[in-house]
């Protein structure tokens, strides 16, 4: 029994055995089973704490952020706290930022995790992206999945082949792309970039526009601030002030309109601004004007405090003020100015006067040196006769050269001052250039014959050309140049040339020709430095050269200003010892052929003329004794009755007792002149024909024009020119 | 001994090291420089440039010891995967050092390993003075990387001292993709070096390792291996047996970093006892040998092993870290040194909180805490030092009131 209870025992324990091996194999089969559900779960759980970790991460790298960026930081600080940053909080391995050049190119600005060669290539570099990739609600995530074609240039350029690029906008405007990535995916602690990456890189970025907009309009509203503090300060250290007006209410008056109007409120003036002479009437037609016109100025008086009458300059603009379209107006005080143009109306007044005087006296002057000379030289023409010696010839000879002399000086003196007071014009009438120019020869060709020199004209003009112009004061410029060139060459020639150098068509639609004028002379020459000096007035090569040449030193200074009358230029060159070329250019109208009958010289013509005067009556009316001489010899020698009235008064007397061919009239006389003796005689209806002809010492050309007013039918001028004076009575005595 | 530690996270080195530096004193309140600084940081900074911000601050009389680390954990701040700098300050006092260095890892961990300990023979004869043993853990040429062991340095050491003492440390590196790191070695910068820094005096070091993994199976065995790469497992390829133990769910590219053998050395049906087990972290596959490739090449064919799941709750660190505290009887903790396997961070280990907090928390202010994120972590599991992994090795350092 003992044996079969042991023997069902041991088989007991071996079932029992068995049950718990088997127990053991289906434990551990279940236990197997869960494993992988097991650590499933811990593979999830790390899954979700890794990207919490991801998030806390980026929270933190805000709020550090929020420390870090200061206001007034740029964009550059700015950038660089963030991608220091951002690599260590995102476990990045690389991050830069690309700042957006004005070319449209992102420039590699800042490189965090770069070995330093890296970033010594890097820095700088330009980079063309796309910017249509970089839409701000989709920015570039790259990973593994990625072919490597996709964004290859800013991946092989920045050496990051897993990458986010999120832009980075201000105002809409992309201004940097904050790129930050990997250079490996090696789970766990690098795993492959995922959309939970990118999502809070994208955070950052847009938290850093955000940033750096409002810094921005920190920036600009602390720029308005400036600004306004600067126009106050401009405004209050300003002696003009301003005001603004908005729809019938005045709004401000700035410190300097109050002091203006002496005042030390705004209320003051705002409470009741019209007792200062701005009625509200006054102003909205000012705002109406500016709205219509925009901006615009008028002077308007203001009142002061004290009552005084300030004249003032208002500049009225339109302003916008808290979006409402307002009245700005500047105020400047015009008190000041205003008594300095009385000052300087007054100065113009006297200044005027003085001028007036100034004529009066050159007029004056001239009239008393002329008188004299006309007596000298008159006396000198009546002396001359066929029987005189050779002696007393030479003598005739050399006072009459000294004559011309004095005559040039004070012509040109004369000339010269009215050039400079603007009172000359130029004659406009038609004339044969070639005629001009062999007179111009002709006169200049005994003084350079006498030393020796061959005078020159290099071609002679068309024959066939009819210009309007001055041809006197052209025949002046040329007399000038050859008197010069006579003057200061002692052996060779002098060449006169004239060149047509262009054509055009004038204002009035009349053909234009302009010459070149130019002479030539084998003379001393001067130093080229000295040209321009020469056309100076009073001004010579040297001061030797008037003592040992003579004249006034105007000259040149005349014929400057005549050739710039005449549209051209004048210049000189030259030098020392080798002679000098003065050329000039003159601009006149072509002309039409007409009969010019003036061809005939005027020697030729008084010589004719002379003959047609037996027996012609001429009432000569001068108040100067030796004039009365020297005329009436003059004219008696060529058989004129002369019958001579002392003044104007007398020659009315005269006029009427008896029959005249023709008055002679002096200008300046006791009591009555030339003038208003003319226009009496004028105005009795018998004497409207009889020719009156004006000869007197006022030579200016103010004078001639009073004389044809007064109506005077000529005006020669003293010293008398024989030939001119027998021409012009020829003129009015044949005539009748 | 007083220590005062400092941290930054600057990513500016100079600012950085100067700011550590400087919090250090402060937190210290020495009137007089150091005796010794220890310092970890990030690969992000330039560990010359560091070291020379650091020694602005603290003097150069004092060495300078210490590398790279993940991360940094001080009693008030931590972070990882970034700039971070943590510095302790040592004033010894009554307390001595020595600090030896030796090269060479990369060529023989096992020779460096004796070097180092030949050399602190005649100095090192008290097994329970504490030993701080620190190594660079990267060898990266161009693109390869591989880990270098503590196995064989940990041999060599004690080969080399004749002894296994009282001793923590860490192999060390500087980010979570291993590039190259480097050593503060007391005067200077360096690669690819060990350094050992004993104590003599009356001090005390006691440590705990915390791993808070369980075993969620029964026993297998290695029966097949290649240094630290386990080719078979119950006679079948070791890739296609776990593939097949985990089913679908855990695809084997999961496995490195995440797979986690525990070695239990005590009672193999026992209750469960944290302090028996040495947890191992699969580093990579081997596809071709169908292979798991282990971060140390302890797991030899015989080897016995169970597979590991992970705690999310980090209740388990609060007592153990309290149980150091509460066994000083006559002495006063001074200082604490935490090193904690960088894949222990929360945002790689899925726990509910850093285990970093729970550690601040449960040191709570009572002594200054340097803490680091290392590659490995080496402390003694049943009296014996090796290396381990997904492990917090918790030291507290005293002296005698």
């Amino acid at each position: 029994m003992t044996n079969s209870n042991n023997e069902i025992n041991d088989c007991t324990e071996l079932a029992e055995l068995a049950e718990l091996r088997q127990e053991v194999v289906y434990l551990r089969r279940i236990c197997e089973n869960s494993l992988g559900r097991l650590l499933l779960a811990d593979t999830q759980g790390i899954a979700i704490r890794h990207e919490l970790e991801q998030k806390r991460r980026g929270m933190s790298l805000m709020a550090d952020l929020a420390m870090a960026l200061r206001p007034g930081s740029d964009y550059e600080s700015a950038f660089t706290s963030v991608s220091r940053r951002i690599n260590a909080a995102l476990s990045m391995q690389r991050t830069a930022v690309l700042v957006r050049e004005p070319d449209g190119l992102f420039r590699v600005s800042i490189l965090q995790g770069y070995e330093a060669q890296e970033q010594a290539d890097l820095t700088d570099k330009r980079l063309l992206i796309d910017e249509a990739s970089l839409h701000p609600q989709s920015p570039i995530l790259i990973t593994g999945a990625d072919p490597d074609s996709r964004m290859a240039d800013l991946r092989q350029a920045l050496a990051l082949p897993y990458l986010i690029a999120c832009p980075v906008r201000l105002h809409d405007k992309i201004v940097a792309i904050l790129v930050t990535g990997r250079l490996i995916e090696s789970p766990p602690f690098l795993p492959r970039l995922t959309s939970s990456d990118l999502e809070t890189v994208q955070t950052v970025s847009a938290y850093l526009a955000a940033m750096l907009t409002g810094q921005l309009l920190e920036k600009e509203e602390a720029q308005k601030r400036d600004l306004e503090e600067i126009m106050q300060t401009v405004f209050r250290a300003s002696l003009d002030g301003y005001l603004v007006w908005d729809s019938g209410r005045m709004e401000r008056i700035s410190p300097g309109a109050l002091k203006l109007l002496e005042l030390e409120s705004s209320e003051e003036f705002l409470e009741n601004y019209s007792a200062y002479g701005l009625t509200e009437a006054h102003l909205n037609g000012a705002y109406r004007r500016v709205l219509t016109e925009g901006r615009f100025r008028e002077e308007l008086l203001l009142r002061t405090k004290s009552g005084q009458l300030a004249p003032c300059e208002l500049t009225y603009l339109p302003l916008n003020l808290r979006h409402t379209s307002c009245l700005l107006s500047y105020v400047r005080d015009l008190r000041e100015q205003k008594k300095n143009e009385e000052a300087l109306l007054l100065a113009k007044e006297q200044a005027e006067v003085a001028a007036k005087a100034k004529s009066a006296f050159l007029a004056n002057m001239s009239h008393e040196i002329r008188t004299p000379m006309n007596a000298i030289a008159g006396l000198a023409h009546l002396i001359y006769d066929d029987n005189l010696n050779q002696i007393q010839k030479d003598y005739l000879a050399q006072i009459e050269d000294s004559f011309k002399s004095l005559l040039r000086i004070v012509n040109d003196v004369l000339e010269y001052s009215t050039m400079t007071a603007r009172k000359m014009t130029l004659e406009t009438t038609v004339f044969r250039l070639d005629e001009a120019l062999a007179a111009v020869i002709r006169g200049n060709q005994p003084p350079a014959a006498a030393k020796g020199l061959r005078l020159i004209l290099a071609e002679p003009a068309p024959a066939d050309l009819y210009l309007t112009g001055d041809p006197v004061r052209l025949k002046q410029i040329l007399n000038i140049l050859l008197d010069n060139a006579v003057k200061f060459t002692y052996k060779g020639e002098v060449t006169v040339a004239v060149t047509e150098v262009g054509r055009s068509q004038g204002a009035s639609g009349q053909g234009q020709v302009t010459f070149q004028f130019a002479v030539t002379d084998t003379g001393i020459g001067f130093p080229p430095e000295e040209a321009t000096k020469l056309f100076s007035a009073f001004s010579q090569q040297d001061n030797s050269s008037t003592r040992i040449f003579g004249g006034t030193g105007l000259g040149l200074a005349i014929a400057k200003e005549l050739v710039e009358m005449m549209g051209g230029e004048i210049r000189a060159q030259g030098q020392p010892g080798q002679g000098s070329v003065f050329s000039f250019t003159a601009r006149f109208l072509l002309a039409r052929p007409v009969d010019l009958d003036k061809g005939q010289t005027l020697q030729a013509k008084a010589s004719e003329l002379r003959e047609n005067f037996q027996g012609a009556r001429i009432l000569l009316v001068e108040d100067n004794k030796v004039n009365q001489l020297v005329a009436r010899k003059l004219l008696e020698k060529a058989g004129i009755v002369v019958t001579i009235a002392d003044n104007g008064l007398k020659a009315l007397e005269k006029v009427k007792a008896q029959e005249f061919d023709l008055v002679l009239m002096d200008i300046q006389m006791p009591e009555m002149d030339g003038l208003e003796a003319t226009r009496q005689i004028r105005s009795q209806a018998e004497f409207a024909t009889l020719p009156i002809l004006a000869m007197t010492a006022h030579a200016l050309s103010d004078d001639r024009e009073l004389s044809f007013k007064a109506g005077m039918n000529g005006h020669l001028t003293k010293p008398i020119n024989v030939k001119e004076l027998f021409v012009t009575l020829g003129e009015w005595i044949s005539a009748k | 001994m007083q220590v005062g530690v400092g941290y930054s996270d600057n990513p500016v080195t100079i600012m950085a090291g100067i700011q550590a530096a400087m919090e250090a004193i402060k937190n210290a309140a020495r009137s007089r420089p150091c005796d010794l600084a220890l310092m970890f940081s990030t690969s992000s900074h330039n560990a010359h440039t560091l070291r020379e911000a650091v020694a602005s601050v603290i003097g150069r009389s004092a060495p300078i010891v210490g590398g790279g680390a993940t991360g940094a954990i001080a009693n008030h701040k931590f972070g990882y995967s970034g700039d971070q700098i943590i510095v302790a300050l040592f004033w010894l006092d009554e307390v001595t050092f020595q600090l030896e260095v030796e090269g060479g890892l990369r060529e023989n961990e096992e020779a460096t390993g004796w070097e180092l300990g030949s050399k602190l023979r005649d100095k090192v004869r008290d097994f329970r003075k504490p030993v701080l043993l620190f190594y660079d853990a990267i060898n990266r040429e161009a693109d390869k990387v591989s880990m270098i062991m503590a196995t064989p340095l940990l041999k060599g050491f004690e080969d080399g001292l004749g002894f296994m003492p009282n001793l923590i440390g860490a192999g060390l590196q500087g980010d979570y993709v291993a590039s190259p790191t480097w050593q503060w070695t007391g005067g200077g910068v360096a690669q690819h070096h060990s350094l050992a820094l004993t104590f003599g005096g009356s001090i005390q070091m006691d440590s705990v390792i915390m791993h808070g993994c369980r075993p969620a199976t029964g026993y297998y065995t290695v029966t097949k291996a290649d240094r630290q790469i386990i080719l078979e497992i119950n006679g079948q390829p070791a890739l296609d047996f776990m593939s097949q133990l985990l089913g679908h769910l855990i695809p084997p590219e999961s496995f490195p970093f995440f797979l986690i053998l525990g070695i239990n050395k005590g009672e193999r049906w026992g209750e469960f006892n944290e302090e028996n087990y040495a947890s191992r972290l699969c580093l990579a596959l081997d596809l071709e040998r169908r292979g798991i490739v282990m971060f140390e090449p302890d797991m030899v064919a015989g080897t016995e092993f169970q597979v590991m799941f992970r705690s999310l709750d980090l209740d388990y660190i609060p007592p153990r870290i309290e149980s150091l505290f509460s066994g000083l009887r006559n002495c006063q903790p001074t200082f604490a040194l935490y090193i904690n396997c960088a894949g222990r961070a929360a945002a790689y280990s899925g726990a509910d909180q850093e285990d970093a907090i729970t550690v601040q928390n449960a040191v709570a202010g009572r002594v200054p805490l340097l803490g680091i994120y290392s590659g490995v972590e080496i402390a003694a599991v049943r009296g014996r030092p090796r290396g381990l992994d997904w492990t917090g090795v918790f030291a507290l350092f005293s002296v005698p009131r």
